[in-house]
């Protein structure tokens, strides 16, 4: 640095050092002023003038002969907020919020006040315990005409069993995975019935004639979801005494209900079962079991 | 830089690239590889260069493309410090511009860039610092020596015509 520093200043000692700062607009403007008076009158000291403003490199006229093959392809960038605004993706935005919000509504319709009891015994947690193996010899009460513990009317007043399908099995399907698949119901099918208005209980139910597929570790079932009607509250009472006192000589038989319908398909092998669909807060199926000693349902919370 | 600004230094500067590439290596075909080299490195760092300092970032890279060709190939002008007022001048010419053009060919490799970047562009001495790597200092030296050879090869011309 001090060697450059020294330079400079040999160098302004120069007069074509004065006259290069002058050419580079280095100078003051009274340096240059006193210059360029200076150059003014002395002649030799213009022509040095001269010859340092000629000291410029001139600019080269040339052009690049590929210029075109340098440029590259502009990417439009579409921001997101303008993608959402166009009108189309406004439409299908939409109609995206109606369905999330509209599904749930058609699917399980408004929340009702439910029986209580039966509710909160299906959202006691469930187990994994295992089924019972006794349960295939029960015998089929289905068309027993003694029945027992249930007066003339009530068994028919609590279920209504004129169409109650058999459960159709299959065994060789044993994949207890399979859980409960309600199939996409047909709204137009759906229809609120309450019986007996004076006597109304707070369960609705709506039939479904879509099948609802169901499976035990045993076998994979299917049946039509139909139509029960309950009687009144105490009838429903009745069947949730029925369910969880007198079943418990069923052994496994309350871990079963909790643990879905696919418990069922076993040990109600030859009876009926019929599978509804009420409309809970929660999607709830109640399963009805029509046995030789035992009527009996099950609101079972779909999970 | 978008791609938008990259094509417009292509429009803007790459005929100034490929005439600075051209004086310093005289060859027309390794002046236009360069400015495509530079260009290339210019879009592969697009998302880092500046608008701003996107000229003197073309400007260092074609500098740097010249001097590495010009010293593999061993062209580099053979002219020191103590040749400058020896220099002869058997060739006739008619143009001025072309006796300078002639002139800085002449120059020695710091001195071209430096005047180069000067003139052509108008760089000040600290964008030419950081283009060039020398200091300030050094860039008015060389600036200042080249202008002083191109004087004196300038008026010796004349004299001779």
């Amino acid at each position: 640095m001090k060697k450059e520093k020294k330079n400079m200043e040999d160098w302004k000692k120069d007069i074509d050092w004065k006259l290069f700062e002058l050419l580079e607009g280095e100078l003051s403007a009274e340096e240059e002023a006193q210059l360029l008076a200076e150059i003014e009158s002395n002649k030799e000291l213009q022509e040095e003038w001269e010859g340092m403003q000629r000291a410029v490199a001139p600019v080269p006229q040339m052009s690049f002969p590929n210029k075109s093959a340098l440029l590259k392809k502009e990417r439009k960038i579409i921001p997101l907020w303008s993608f959402l605004s166009a009108a189309p993706v406004k439409v299908a935005a939409a109609a995206i919020i109606v369905l999330f919000i509209a599904y749930p509504i058609w699917k399980f319709g408004t929340p009702q006040q439910g029986t209580g009891s039966l509710v909160d015994a299906v959202e006691e947690p469930v187990t994994n315990d295992v089924l019972p193996e006794s349960f295939e010899n029960r015998p089929s009460l289905v068309n027993d005409e003694n029945i027992e513990n249930t007066s003339d009317n009530e068994a028919e007043s609590i279920f209504t069993t004129e169409t109650a399908p058999t459960i159709n099995q299959s065994p060789e399907n044993n994949n207890p995975q399979d859980l409960i698949q309600v199939a996409t119901e047909d709204v137009t099918k759906e229809r609120e019935l309450m019986r007996n208005d004076e006597e109304s209980l707070d369960l609705r139910v709506s039939p479904i004639d879509a099948p609802v597929r169901f499976a035990s570790a045993h076998s994979r079932s299917e049946a039509p979801m139909r139509l029960y009607k309950t009687e009144s509250r105490e009838l429903d009472r009745e069947a949730e005494r029925a369910m969880y006192n007198q079943f418990d000589d069923y052994n496994g038989v309350r871990p079963m209900i909790d643990k879905g319908l696919y418990a069922l398909s076993t040990p109600f092998r030859n009876t009926v079962v019929k599978v509804n669909r009420t409309d809970y807060e929660k999607p709830t199926l109640i399963m009805a079991y029509v046995g030789q000693r035992y009527q009996a349902m099950a609101m079972l919370e779909l999970k | 830089m978008t791609t938008h600004d990259y094509n417009e230094c292509v429009e803007r500067y790459a005929d100034a690239l490929y005439g600075f590439a051209y004086q310093y290596l005289k060859d027309s075909f390794e002046a236009e590889n360069v400015v495509q080299n530079t260009f290339e490195k210019l879009w592969v760092r697009l998302a880092d260069v500046e608008v701003k300092t996107a000229k003197a970032f073309m400007y260092k890279i074609t500098y740097n493309n010249c001097i590495d060709i010009i010293r593999r190939s061993k062209r580099e002008t053979q002219i020191d410090e103590g040749a400058e007022m020896g220099h002869t001048h058997n060739d006739q010419y008619s143009d001025a511009m072309e006796i300078v053009r002639k002139a800085v060919q002449l120059l020695p490799e710091n001195q071209k860039t430096v005047v180069m970047l000067r003139d052509y562009e108008g760089y000040d001495y600290r964008s030419i610092s950081e283009i060039t790597g020398m200091t300030e200092g050094q860039v008015k030296i060389n600036i200042f020596r080249a202008r002083k050879f191109l004087k004196s090869y300038i008026k010796d011309i004349h004299a001779v015509i």
